[in-house]
């Protein structure tokens, strides 16, 4: 048997309960950011990647933030989604390489992730390519 | 070659600016900088070149190599084939021998004075017939490749400090490549081998922003060495309640108590494994149950056994004190032998005397 | 540092050599003191004796330890702040389990640890009497005319670890390989000038006390 990833050898990863105060954490950092879009309109982005998280502590805060109404599903350089979570203006965005792997996973708290918007170079991009003959 | 941007190139295989602005926020998180810089990082990254790069291998057992292929993110074939000129690579590179060395020696002409060196492994100093490649001493061929180098990098705990091959007795010689390159800026990436993304990170930051990190005392890029394994540790909360596991299979350990008395160096520790942690991000040494053994610090090899807590001394103490003992003791007895004859010398010349011998009128 | 490459360097003379030295001086020192005060013996007592020695001798090294209410009359300030430095210390010494791990390695005993918020609060009450003590013998008047260099010297020695611990825990130096380095250290300078100086109360009061509470004892006198 051989395996191209490690997502494909299929461990069970017991998690016990660990505190390490991340959650705390990240929670009121959360509750922060949405004050401040709230009140100034400025928007957060927390890199999740750099937390240095405990066995089953990630997935344990996923679960907390729930999944809410939307969901977006971008394909470039590899899939991404981004998805809204049960707390309206917190995101939850995953970026993938082309072997989908995890390569970037962020907490954005924003009214919509700048990168589902179309961009400025694509569309000009677009419309040279409609005045093609 | 060189001549167009890295936006250029991604432009080319036609990916959108939705998929460069990922790959920035993918790259920056690399690089361990704070999400805020994506927006830096993609401007740096729009007239970035693609950096000539020459990786050395010398006294090392090729760790370092393997934990770079299997860096993911980005994956370090895009990022050799693409967004680095990976010119010479002994191990990697399918030439060898004398076109090998002519593509090392070409590509440090066209690209004089602004390629990188990558070094991996320690220098023998004590004969040079101890490494060598192509017949060219691992010293010699350092020095001429540096010459013209913008940088160099110093891959894994052997370049940086000598590592392994620097330990008691250190039969080659063994030294570090900052020992011997004094002109040139020199970052050490230390770690047997250090995690992959933290290689790929040094990289990346220089392709992003054509200059090296910040570095500490010891010449390590802040960003991924600024914490010690302790600050950062799940497991801190265990330490300072006092919850220690006392064996490696005791209920503590089961609860994934703090694995302190169990020796880990991670007090002392700075590296990045808390957070950015090994294989795709599955787990880091801590997390498996085995405390931090050092690696990315000096002298690691030599600096007492892995399984002793930090703060016990790590010399032949009880020795020492034994000695000492005995010292002592002789020391002692020779000092209570004298002081017992001076008393007894005192009694000796003790003589009586009676109220006459004070009479006023002797006369 | 020139003596040393690095800080790891450092910590590793500081936790070999170092400290071989400093045990050794401290072990040769202190059975020296010893050794020179029990070999010096006492007179034989020919008289007979009225009560036994032990007892009271034992009874007076616990006994001793609370100030008679003269005394304390007299140093209120020296008596309140002395034991709760003398308290905290110990606490600080013998219940962080750095200090625990460092005793089990050398005397294979060990006993359970304090969470690490109460020994931080145990140094920074002992640092804090440390500076009350040296306010006062600075200030009063009799105190400071009778203090010698040795005084200072022994508030020195014994205030350093407790300050470079304070900084090697909440890592206010870096490297912490460095604080580290340094708190060791200036336990190491300790172990040194424990037996010449009279940090040495340590050892001899127990001595001392005995002697006492035993001469007492056979007089047949409450001591």
């Amino acid at each position: 048997m051989s395996f191209d990833s490690l997502a494909e050898i299929k461990v069970q990863v017991e998690t016990p309960d660990y505190d390490s105060g991340n959650l705390q954490s990240i929670l009121s950092e959360i509750k922060f950011a949405l004050e401040q879009l709230l009140q100034q309109n400025k928007t957060h982005c927390i890199d999740l990647r750099a937390m240095p998280w405990s066995p089953g502590e990630e997935t344990r805060l996923e679960e907390y933030l729930g999944r809410g109404e939307i969901s977006v599903e971008l394909n470039a350089l590899g899939k991404s989604s981004f998805y809204e979570t049960r707390f309206s203006g917190i995101w939850i965005v995953t970026h993938y390489n082309q072997q989908d792997e995890i390569i970037g996973k962020l907490i954005e708290i924003t009214y919509m992730p700048d990168m589902i918007y179309a961009q400025y170079e694509d569309v000009k991009n677009s419309l040279e390519r409609l005045q093609q003959p | 070659m060189n001549k167009k941007t890295l936006f250029e190139l991604l432009q080319q295989q036609g990916i959108t600016r939705r998929g460069f602005l990922k790959y920035c926020t993918a790259l920056t998180s690399l690089m361990a900088l704070p999400p805020a810089m994506i927006p830096t990082v993609a401007k740096a990254l729009e007239s970035a070149r693609r950096p000539s790069v020459i990786w050395l291998s010398f006294q090392e057992c090729t760790g370092c190599t393997e934990s770079l292929t299997r860096s993911h993110s980005p994956t370090v074939e895009g990022l050799i084939f693409d967004y680095i000129s990976l010119d010479y690579h002994h191990t990697l590179q399918a030439a060898s021998g004398a076109a090998a060395e002519h593509a090392r020696e070409q590509a440090m002409k066209d690209n004089y004075g602004k390629y990188l060196v990558v070094v991996d492994g320690s220098i023998p100093l004590a004969d040079p017939g101890y490494s060598t490649i192509a017949g060219i001493s691992n010293l010699d061929m350092l020095n001429e490749t540096v010459a013209g180098a913008a940088a160099v990098i110093a891959v894994g705990t052997c370049s940086a400090y000598g590592g392994l091959p620097h330990a008691a007795p250190n039969p080659t010689g063994a030294v570090s490549v900052s020992s011997l390159i004094k002109d040139k800026p020199v970052i050490n990436v230390p770690g047997c081998p250090p995690i992959p993304t933290v290689i790929t990170g040094v990289l990346a930051h220089y392709l992003t922003f054509g200059s090296i990190p910040e570095l500490d005392e010891l010449g390590r890029p802040k960003v991924f060495y600024g914490q010690s394994i302790h600050d950062r540790c799940y497991r801190r909360p265990f330490y300072d309640k006092g919850l220690f596991a006392e064996t490696f299979d005791d209920e503590g350990a089961k609860k994934g108590w703090c694995l302190y008395r169990l020796g880990c160096k991670g007090p002392m520790t700075y590296n990045a494994c808390a957070t950015l942690k090994w294989n795709q991000q599955t787990s880091w040494p801590v997390e498996s149950g085995h405390g931090c053994l050092g690696c990315s610090e000096p002298n690691f090899w030599d600096a007492g056994s892995f399984y002793q807590a930090l703060s016990i001394p790590d010399g032949d103490y009880a020795r020492a004190a034994g000695y000492a003992a005995a010292a002592g003791v002789a020391v002692g007895a020779a000092a209570g032998f004298v002081h017992q004859k001076t008393k007894s010398t005192a009694v000796a010349q003790h003589s009586e005397i009676s109220v006459d011998d004070f009479s006023l009128n002797k006369d | 540092m020139e003596l040393f490459s690095n800080a790891n360097d450092f910590l590793l003379w500081v936790r070999g050599d170092a400290f071989n030295i400093a045990l050794s001086i401290f072990v040769i020192g202190v059975i020296i003191r010893v050794l020179e005060i029990v070999l010096l013996g006492r007179k034989k007592e020919y008289s007979e004796p009225r009560g036994s020695e032990w007892g009271p001798g034992l009874k007076n090294i616990v006994s001793r330890s609370v100030a008679d209410s003269g005394t304390f009359k007299r140093a209120p300030f020296v008596i309140v702040v002395g034991y709760i430095w003398h308290i905290c210390f110990f606490i600080v010494l013998l219940l962080f389990v750095p200090h625990i791990e460092l005793i089990h390695a050398m005397l294979g005993i060990k006993w359970p640890g304090l969470a690490s918020q109460f020994i931080d609060a145990s140094t920074v009450v002992a640092i804090a009497a440390m500076l009350g003590m040296l306010w006062h013998r600075l200030t009063h008047p009799v105190l400071k005319f009778l203090s010698t260099y040795e005084d200072y010297l022994v508030w020195l020695v014994t205030f350093l670890p407790l300050l470079t611990g304070y900084i090697a825990f909440h890592r206010m130096i870096a490297p912490y390989p460095l604080a580290l380095g340094l708190h060791i250290l200036s336990v190491e300078l300790l172990m040194i000038v424990f037996p010449f100086t009279k940090l040495m109360h340590a050892i001899t009061l127990f001595i001392a006390r005995w002697y006492t509470g035993a001469t007492m004892g056979r007089k047949g006198i409450e001591s």
